[in-house]
């Protein structure tokens, strides 16, 4: 079943003689539960290509599909609501709010959204990400692959339809890359999660399922890997 | 139901506390505006309270005053449901002094030249007359029947006769007519052009009083022409047929011109009491009131300013600083409305610390600095003709109110803006803004000279400020702001105050008594009066004199060698000598030998016609169209050695004088000379020689005091135990004084709320600076990771403060000169003199001063020498 569709991407900066495409026409589709690695040299496009999937960004023309709808048909607003209950986003550099608490963090998308958090979650995800330990300390306290599964936390914890992921093992030494991608993978598994990921690293890019290889803004191959 | 945690309040709580520096600078700035505020709201309230009290006490507090109705036509006014106090004075009869004790229409007292002796009315008043129409009684008390009368103080000293207190008078009166109607008129018979009076006179029988007391006509009536050379007695019931002056008070002082409209023809008929309506806020043309409002307005604006200024560097920086955790939020999925929540809340917990801190503040610096300024009011009340600013601190709930409000509103205005940049935060910017430093990128290119002048540090400096030339107008604004208001405040104090300085720099100590005499002219009761006033504790010296107006000298022929000594003389029609109007004032022995001696004259002539007196030309103090003075002019240019007196009063015709110039006195400063009249100073033992002891004159006692006002209270308990009235008794002190205060209210007002704004503004220097240091914190320590020394560093960043410092110190001058000359096309006043260069010039060193160790303590507290860590550590 297709959750995530993408018609003609087209992501440009700068005017005139200064024009720079950063996606050109980029299409492709995301069947649920799949586990997609995108990959592709520095200043390819990969991250704009995830932040128009997610909604982060708006793209200069074509369309993002999420389950039959265009997300940028919807105003800001709509938008912001439909990034914090149907998108998961980790970034490289874990992004967490230093003044509030690992819960705080990771329920965060939750409470922006007025809902009561949901306690089993909450403490499986906590167990799942080793932080049961480490429910009420600040981030500064914890460690680099800490840091990065308490913004796993976050992502996960409103069961969004779709987990994108930019570089986030980018930060982090080998053992702790693997431990997140690990997770990812597991979330995957456990909750048919889809997942889109990018990375540098082929080894982390070989544990997907799919790899899309991206080149000057275009896909340059895409290739299921595994079943 | 357990309520959901509001995660963006949580997030703002803590930001708040988690940015000590920035909140305490940002609370510190609305505590103190809040302050202000609170400050101005009570200065507001007591200079409204003021004006009430200076209506009350000076115009007495009725609105409406209708002439010569009759009773019947009073009573029928009454029923008008809009009065909320009537009283009236009604027509007794008239007396021109046929034969009384006072006669009539003959003296002029020459230095009120106007004040002719007018007809006596007499009149007799409602119970609440006095109150309604502030009728100060001097000496005695209000009568309390209809044998019993008071006077005004005019018919107690005019010059020829006497009342005193408990003293029967008797009159003969009279009604007036004027063709064939009868009229009601409260000056002297009435006149056609040509001095024809135009009025018949009807005896209505004679009238006994006993007088109780004297008044003082209120001021307000002086120039109304009301109740001067009054006789009142009281009435409780208004007599049929008699004509009735009517004085009401309204419940809305408003009505006041349809109250008029409602009873009478003509407007001609009534008289409102103008300034009284308009303190009250009530008239058509009242601008007193709007005036204060203009002053607080603007001086609330200024603050409001201020601390908008403030506020919004606090909210802008902080909001810059945090653009990545607002991004991530909102890539989260926080919408514009919470992350507009999120400024809302961290301006809400500053409110609802600082407003109330602000307020409790301001309410117990109002009140300490009123009551510190309490003695100054009183002082300075004389200035403007009333007997005290009564400056009172009253909380009001509106007042308060009033000031949270403003608070409230100024905070949501100054974070306006920010919110707004805030709220349109793209959710990419958490991603796409990964270091401070990488923006202002423009490349600013340095020229060599100017590089090599300054060498690599100068010339970085230079070229980080061209970059960062955008943020750097919040502190350039800042400083700017700070020096135009210390300064532009110096020269509108100096230019204020000055107007007062000649009055400051009179003596604070001397006291005058000064009373006409009448026919019984100087008595020996009088000289003892004069010495027992002398005696009370503290008076160091006395002098007593006693001045006879309407003496001539003759002046040879042609000896005038001005037009303005010309136009002094009365020429003689047979062309020999002319005439020149002078004055002699006889002096007490002891301060005659003081001013002979002073003068290395014989203090003791002979006791023969012709014998030595000393002839001055009096001085008088000059002053222009604004009242400033001018400085003191001689009446006469100079004088022949000898000449011939012409006594007018006593028994002698004339005798010859020789002259001697006196040099070494100072009487121009204790005797007010209005006219260009020459005085000639002779020694109070003359007075019998001359016999002129019974000429009518003006007596005055002058004492040097060395505590005026207490001197002055046991003074009056002697002039009242002899039946002398106290109102002549004068604290000639009280102008230097009230002027000092003046000044000294003038400058503490000023002075206190420009060195508060200033204080804000160097809050907000503070705030930018420590802001944009923090700003580029990790542009600072790459710069140390890559080899630069701190010294260096320290060296580049002052030298960007001393840039940004200069920038702002030629605003301020173009700014400066820009609003002087506005000034002075505007209004015609050239302030440039009034600029101060010393103090200019500390006030800049001072700004300097602050900037440049601001810039190195917010530098040396923001650096680490863990370079990861400082690259790691995040600001929000």
């Amino acid at each position: 079943m297709e959750i995530l569709r993408a018609e003609h991407l087209t992501k440009t900066y700068g005017k005139d003689e200064n024009v720079v495409a950063a996606l050109d026409d980029v299409s492709l589709s995301i069947e649920k539960g799949e586990f997609v690695a995108i990959i592709g040299a520095s200043g390819s496009g990969k991250s704009t290509l995830l932040h128009m999937l997610g909604g982060v960004d708006r793209p200069t023309s074509g369309t993002v599909l999420v389950d039959g709808k265009d997300i940028f048909k919807q105003n800001d607003e709509q938008l912001s609501i439909f990034r914090r209950r149907e998108i998961g986003l980790v970034y490289q550099f874990f992004n967490l709010i230093p003044v509030l608490t690992v819960v705080e963090n990771i329920t965060m998308p939750v409470l922006l959204d007025h809902r009561k958090v949901n306690q089993e979650r909450l403490d499986e995800l906590l167990g799942l990400l080793g932080l049961s330990e480490k429910r009420d300390v600040f981030p500064n306290q914890l460690s680099g692959g800490q840091q990065q599964r308490v913004a796993i936390g976050r992502a996960l914890i409103n069961a969004p339809t779709i987990l994108l992921a930019d570089e986030p093992t980018g930060n982090l030494d080998s053992k702790n890359s693997q431990e997140v991608v690990e997770l990812l993978r597991y979330s995957n598994q456990k909750y048919n999660q889809t997942t889109v990921l990018i990375t540098h690293d082929e080894n982390v890019a070989l544990q997907a399922k799919r790899i899309i290889t991206i080149r000057d803004g275009r896909i340059e191959h895409d290739e299921v890997i595994r079943k | 139901m357990s309520r959901t945690p509001n995660i963006v309040s949580r997030y703002a709580k803590r930001t708040v506390f988690a940015n000590k520096g920035r909140s305490i600078l940002t609370l510190i700035g609305i505590i103190i505006a809040t302050m202000m505020f609170c400050i101005v709201a009570s200065a507001h309230q007591c200079a409204v309270d003021v004006l009430q009290s200076f209506a009350d006490d000076d115009y007495g507090k009725w609105h409406v005053q209708a002439y010569s109705m009759t009773s019947m036509d009073y009573q029928r006014i009454l029923k008008d449901d809009r009065i909320s106090s009537p009283a009236y004075i009604q027509e007794v009869g008239y007396n021109p002094g046929f034969n009384s004790r006072n006669g009539a229409g003959s003296v002029t007292i020459p230095y009120y030249s106007s004040s002719y002796k007018y007809m006596y009315f007499v009149g007799a008043m409602s119970p609440n007359f006095a109150e309604l129409c502030d009728l100060p009684v001097v000496l005695g008390r209000l009568p309390e029947n209809s044998s019993e009368a008071i006077i005004s103080l005019e018919m107690y000293s005019d010059g020829r006769e006497q009342f005193t207190l408990g003293s029967t008078i008797r009159l003969d009166m009279y009604a007036r007519y004027s063709e064939g109607k009868k009229t009601m008129n409260l000056q002297g018979l009435s006149r056609d052009k040509d001095g024809t009076i135009n009025e018949e006179l009807f005896a209505i029988g004679s009238k006994e009083y006993t007088i109780v007391g004297y008044f003082a006509v209120p001021e307000y009536a002086k120039w109304k022409e009301f109740a001067t050379n009054t006789v009142l007695t009281t009435s409780d019931d208004l007599m049929g047929g008699a004509a009735v002056n009517a004085f009401f008070q309204l419940s809305d002082p408003a009505d006041y011109i349809e109250f008029t409209k409602d009873h009478f023809e003509h407007e001609d008929d009534c008289l409102y009491n103008k300034d009284y309506i308009r303190m009250e806020n009530s008239a058509d043309d009242s601008r007193v009131h709007l005036i204060i409002g203009i002053v607080s307005g603007a001086t609330i604006s200024m603050i409001a300013l201020l601390a908008i200024m403030l506020i919004y560097n606090s909210f802008s920086s902080s909001s810059a600083e945090r653009l990545r955790a607002i991004g991530l939020l909102k890539s989260v999925g926080a919408t514009r409305r919470q992350v507009r929540e999120l400024m809302f809340t961290e301006a809400f917990l500053y409110s609802i610390i600082g407003i109330p801190i602000g307020i409790l503040l301001g309410q117990g610096s109002s009140y300490l600095l009123l009551h510190a300024l309490s003695d100054l009011g009183s002082d300075a009340g004389n200035y403007f003709i009333v007997k005290s600013i009564d400056l009172t601190f009253r909380v009001g709930y509106q007042n308060t109110i009033g000031t949270a409000l403003m608070s409230l509103l100024t905070i949501f205005v100054a974070i306006f803006l920010p919110v707004l940049q805030v709220s349109r935060v793209l959710p990419i910017e958490a991603v796409r803004v990964k270091d401070n430093y990488g923006r202002g990128r423009e490349r600013k290119r340095t020229h060599a000279i100017t590089a090599r002048l300054l060498g690599f540090t100068g010339a970085l400096s230079l070229k980080n400020y061209q970059r960062y030339r955008k943020r750097y107008l919040a502190t350039v604004i800042s400083i700017m702001a700070s020096c135009f208001m210390i300064l532009f405040a110096n020269m509108l104090v100096t230019s204020v105050t000055r107007n007062f300085q000649a009055e400051e720099e009179g003596s604070d100590n001397v006291i005058s008594y000064m009373n006409y005499t009448g026919d019984k002219g100087l008595t020996n009761e009088d000289e003892a009066i004069f010495y027992e006033l002398q005696g009370v504790d503290t008076v160091t010296s006395g002098r007593l004199e006693y001045e006879i107006f309407e003496q001539w000298v003759e002046i040879p022929k042609g000896y005038a060698s001005s037009e303005t000594d010309r136009a002094l003389l009365q020429p003689k029609s047979d062309g020999t000598n002319d005439f020149l109007e002078v004055n002699m004032v006889f002096i007490d022995d002891a301060s005659w030998r003081d001013i002979c001696n002073r003068n290395g004259i014989d203090p003791d002539p002979s006791l023969s016609y012709g014998s030595q007196v000393c002839l001055i030309n009096g001085s008088y103090l000059y002053y222009d169209e604004e009242g400033t003075n001018l400085g003191e002019k001689n009446a006469f240019s100079s004088l022949p050695e000898s000449m011939v007196l012409h006594i007018r009063y006593g028994e002698l015709d004339s005798l010859s004088v020789p002259l001697v110039p006196i040099q070494d006195i100072d009487l121009s400063k204790e005797t007010l000379i209005r006219d260009s009249v020459p005085v000639i100073y002779v020694p109070l033992s003359r007075l019998d020689y001359y016999r002129l002891k019974d000429t009518p004159g003006l007596e005055v006692f002058q004492y040097m005091a060395e505590k005026p006002v207490s001197a002055i209270g046991t003074m009056k308990e002697i002039l009242q135990n002899n039946l002398y009235l106290t109102d002549h008794l004068v604290d000639m002190g009280i102008n230097s004084r009230a002027a000092r205060a003046v000044n000294s209210l003038v400058r503490i007002i000023m002075y206190g709320y420009v060195a508060m704004l200033s204080f804000m503004c160097f809050l907000n220097v503070v705030m930018t600076v420590i802001s944009n240091i923090v700003f580029r914190r990790k542009e600072y320590i790459l710069l140390t990771a890559v080899g630069m020394s701190r010294k260096t560093l320290f060296r580049m960043v002052i030298f960007e403060s001393i840039i940004y410092f200069f920038e702002s110190i030629a605003t301020l001058l173009l700014i400066l000169y820009a609003s002087l000359g506005i000034i002075a096309v505007s209004t015609g006043r050239n302030l440039t003199g009034y600029i101060n260069l010393p103090y200019f010039a500390i006030v800049i060193l001072v700004h300097l001063l602050v900037v440049t160790s601001t810039t190195a303590i917010g530098l040396s507290t923001t650096m680490t020498d863990d370079v990861v860590e400082g690259i790691r550590k995040e600001y929000y």
